[in-house]
């Protein structure tokens, strides 16, 4: 036996083949990855080409009033801060007034003038996530940084909304248009506060990337979005959306904002037992949002019905009103969220506060929450002053990932 | 002047114009229970139609500013109108801060006070009773009262009840007796740590037959290309203890290096090459590549498991010192794991290593982690679905019943050797000649 040179001949073969191995294997591997990402990828990278259209369209000027920077931090604050010198607007950049402008552009009806002047409003409440703040008051109360829709020629308007198109789902758009289309609906029976679509805000923080983390962020009276884009994650956590008035009716058409939301939680109460229903029911009322604007991260001790004491039609009705605010975000984001939340749906309570019934053509004027491990939404109608079944507030966040943080800031 | 002025606002539009709080004063309070203390946070927000009667309580001189004086006082007469019990003994309060907004906004009602207090919380029973009751300008408030989920684990919550407006609110809890002697929390992390290594042996299925078809051969001396006869039972052990030393020392090494972030690899080439030291070591097992080589091998591929070690330790998600302790605690459990594995398959490989019946076992075992191995390459380098992981994962799960069986067989092959001897029809052809 020749054993020197079998010796080596075999050792030849097996460094041979583990190169060999090792790369195809990486090849394969590289593949692999691109073809399992590519739906993802291609929705970011639309994402962040609409983004850069709007940008484009921008003046140099506008350009420079709505970009901020993006600095992740571990949790928002609550904001609190004068008119005359915004908190977290470096350099001062100036407060948004055109609420208050009459010269603004935008539909003819005049967001805010209808009542007389309030005179110098003074401190207002807000959510603060480094440069971005989002708030259920209204634009005049609480300036939200960036540039208000009204401010914009129609170019530029069509490549913000064209923006929303790509970065939510077809649902989550049409909730966007009916909220502004509600707050357009006070704004043009006159409001003493800036109100109606032209007071939308947009901002941009960060470099729109299709790797990197970066966030958008628009709203106005009754919509705080806030989307952090993570590469192939895009995280619409924390979310408000609102309505007054809930029915209002544009261009003939009769539209009742949040409809969904309202409904489908009646579908779910309507399909449980007496004592889940029992169990699900609050004794006692619920006035307002317990974890708005402000009270990000908190766990409060869950309260209601487990969805684990729940049949699979309930569950699926749960996931049912869950998926109102889970697909506000385009498909490709709203999927694999919708995935953690039914990961966790065991453990989510559902909890009642008010009547069991609505009137049909109306949103009710009861008060629920949805709390799981990674979930937090509240639909809270607001009394105040007023019919609470026309004016609602609702809240979704995810304590663990509110601004994405899970992804801009692992460990 | 300027309250005439409000008032003349609100006859003068429809109700349900207005965005904020009218005639109401919102009160919403969110308690937090600690080991040695509550901790309560208060946001108090009035109604337009009721911030003149509440700012008039708050600036009491009526100067328009609200002075220090002002501040502490009015925080004091909100922290007098609520009471907090524990077991039915009355705490008191002490204010952290308190916080307001600009007159101007609470006139327009969206300016919130903030207000923070705390009690410390006395020692008590297992089950305790907290009550807290809020009796501030109840004529026109707007009750909310919650509890956070307690971050001390010793604490938990068990019920919780309310009056319909939330000035009532009852908190039924339970508080172990060693809540407030703050436990190690290297203890517990190591603990943990040391479950989750031995947890990921176990379900690891693709560590296992990595190392089970490096050890197939280990009893057996090289003839050139082909598995000859069996070593004697002091070098089959020692080349056993060689390939799991040399097996661990790769996979710690790359794990430290992993868990410190000095080496940082996707996970998915990695797990490709995995199945690759698989089929490498399941080839080995059915024809000598590197005889007297395996612990050089071993060791080399440890350093790749290793990097899927790390990315199952980074659950844990620990900084630091917490991060060595877990660390060492995972890696233990990963050694008991793989040492309790070795021992239940290393009887029968010595005494079937003495038998003609040991290349079957041999081949086929290698056989089959060369399929297991090809079908996890398939599935996670080309995304190809194969139905190896639930196949391979259903004969770990009756491994011990495997182990067993496989023990009784050696013992029947070596007792059946000296029977085949004098019986040549029992004899056991051998399938390598």
């Amino acid at each position: 036996m020749k054993h020197g040179a079998s010796k080596v001949n075999r050792i030849l073969f097996l460094v041979l083949a583990t190169v060999g191995f090792v790369a195809l294997a990486g090849y394969f591997a590289l593949n692999g990855n691109k073809a399992a990402q590519a739906s993802i990828d291609s929705r970011t990278q639309a994402v962040v080409t609409a983004t850069n259209a709007f940008l484009d369209a921008l003046t140099a000027d506008q350009r420079q009033k709505v970009h901020f920077p993006f600095s992740p931090q571990k949790t928002a604050t609550a904001a609190k801060f004068s008119r005359n010198g915004p908190a977290g607007r470096p350099g001062g950049a100036p407060p948004a007034q055109s609420g208050q402008d009459p010269n603004h552009g935008g539909p003819p009806s005049q967001g805010s003038g209808g009542g007389p002047g309030m005179g110098p409003p003074g401190g207002f409440v807000g959510e603060k996530y480094g440069d971005a703040v989002w708030s259920n008051y209204p634009v005049s109360d609480v300036p939200r940084p960036g540039l208000q829709l009204g401010s914009l020629s129609p170019a530029q308007r069509d490549a913000a909304m064209d923006l929303l198109r790509v970065l939510l789902s077809p649902s989550g758009y049409q909730k966007v248009l009916e909220i502004m289309g509600s707050d357009q609906a006070l704004a043009d029976g006159g409001t003493p506060f800036a109100s109606g679509s032209a007071v939308y805000t947009i901002g941009i923080f960060g470099s729109p990337s299709a790797t990197s983390p970066w966030m958008l962020q628009f709203g106005g009276h009754h919509l705080g979005l806030n989307i952090v884009m993570a590469g192939e994650h895009g995280v619409g956590t924390p979310t408000l959306t609102g309505a007054q008035p809930a029915v209002y009716t544009a261009g003939g058409k009769t539209v009742r904002v949040l409809a969904a939301e309202n409904d489908k939680a009646f579908a779910l109460l309507d399909a449980l037992g007496d004592s889940q229903r029992n169990q699900a029911t609050l004794n006692y009322r619920v006035g307002d949002l317990v974890l708005g604007p402000g009270q990000t991260g908190k766990v409060i001790q869950p309260e209601g019905l487990k969805a684990s004491a729940m049949n699979d039609k309930q569950r699926a009705l749960l996931l049912d009103v869950i998926s109102q605010w889970v697909g506000i975000v385009n498909d490709a984001y709203a999927t694999p969220r919708l995935a953690e939340v039914k990961a966790g749906l065991e453990d989510t309570y559902f909890a009642w506060s008010g009547p069991a019934t609505h009137e049909p053509g109306k949103n009710g004027s009861s008060y629920y929450r949805i709390q799981g491990p990674k979930l937090i939404i509240e639909f809270s109608p607001q009394g105040v002053g007023g019919d609470p079944t026309m004016h609602v507030h609702t809240m979704y966040r995810d304590p663990t990932n509110d601004y994405g943080v899970r992804f801009t800031l692992p460990q | 002047m300027r309250k005439t002025f409000i008032f003349a606002v609100l006859l003068s539009l429809p109700a349900t114009l207005f965005a904020h709080r009218l005639d109401e004063y919102l009160e919403a309070t969110i308690l937090s229970l600690d080991a040695g203390r509550v901790v309560g946070s208060m946001r108090l927000v009035p109604g337009v139609a009721v911030s003149a009667a509440v700012i008039a309580s708050i600036d009491t001189n009526g100067d328009g500013v609200i002075s220090e004086v002002e501040r502490q006082t009015y925080a004091q007469r909100v922290l007098n109108d609520l009471s907090l019990s524990v077991d039915g003994q009355p705490l008191a309060l002490r204010l952290i801060s308190a916080d307001f907004p600009p007159l101007d906004g609470m006139k327009q009602g969206i300016g919130e006070i903030h207000i923070d207090f705390s009690a410390e919380l006395p020692e008590g029973g297992l089950n305790r009773q907290l009550i807290f009751e809020n009796r501030h300008k109840s004529e026109i408030a707007v009750y909310l009262v919650n509890s956070l989920i307690p971050g001390d684990r010793n604490i938990q919550i068990t019920a919780q009840s309310r009056n319909e407006n939330q000035s009532f609110y009852q908190v039924g809890f339970t508080q172990s007796a060693n809540a407030g002697r703050t436990n190690p929390p290297t203890l517990s992390g190591f603990a943990g740590a040391f479950r989750l290594g031995i947890r990921h042996i176990a379900e690891g299925t693709d560590h296992l037959l990595f190392l089970i078809a490096l050890l197939l051969p280990a009893p057996l001396l090289a003839l050139g290309t082909r598995w000859g006869s069996c070593a004697s039972v002091r070098v089959s052990l020692i080349r056993i203890v060689r390939i799991v030393t040399a097996f661990t020392l790769g996979h710690s090494l790359t794990l430290a290096l992993a868990a410190f972030g000095v080496v940082s690899l996707p996970s998915r080439p990695v797990e490709v090459m995995i199945a690759v030291s698989i089929l490498v070591s399941a080839i080995h097992a059915i024809r000598p590549l590197f005889p007297g080589r395996e612990a050089a091998i071993a060791a080399f591929f440890g350093l790749i498991h290793g990097l899927a070690f790390a990315s199952a330790l980074s659950e844990l998600g620990f900084d630091g010192w917490y991060r060595l302790v877990s660390l060492v605690g995972f890696n233990l459990g990963i050694e008991t794991m793989q040492l309790a594995v070795v021992a239940a398959i290393l009887p029968s490989l010595l005494l079937l290593s003495r038998t003609r019946a040991y290349s079957a076992l041999r081949i086929g075992g290698g056989l089959f982690a060369a399929f297991a191995s090809m079908g996890w390459i398939a599935e996670r380098a080309l995304s190809v679905p194969t139905a190896v992981d639930p196949l391979v994962e259903n004969a770990a799960r009756h491994g011990d019943v495997l182990a067993a069986a496989l023990f009784l067989v050696s013992l029947l092959c070596w007792f059946g050797r000296d029977f085949s001897r004098l019986l040549p029809k029992f004899r056991i052809k051998a399938i390598a000649p």
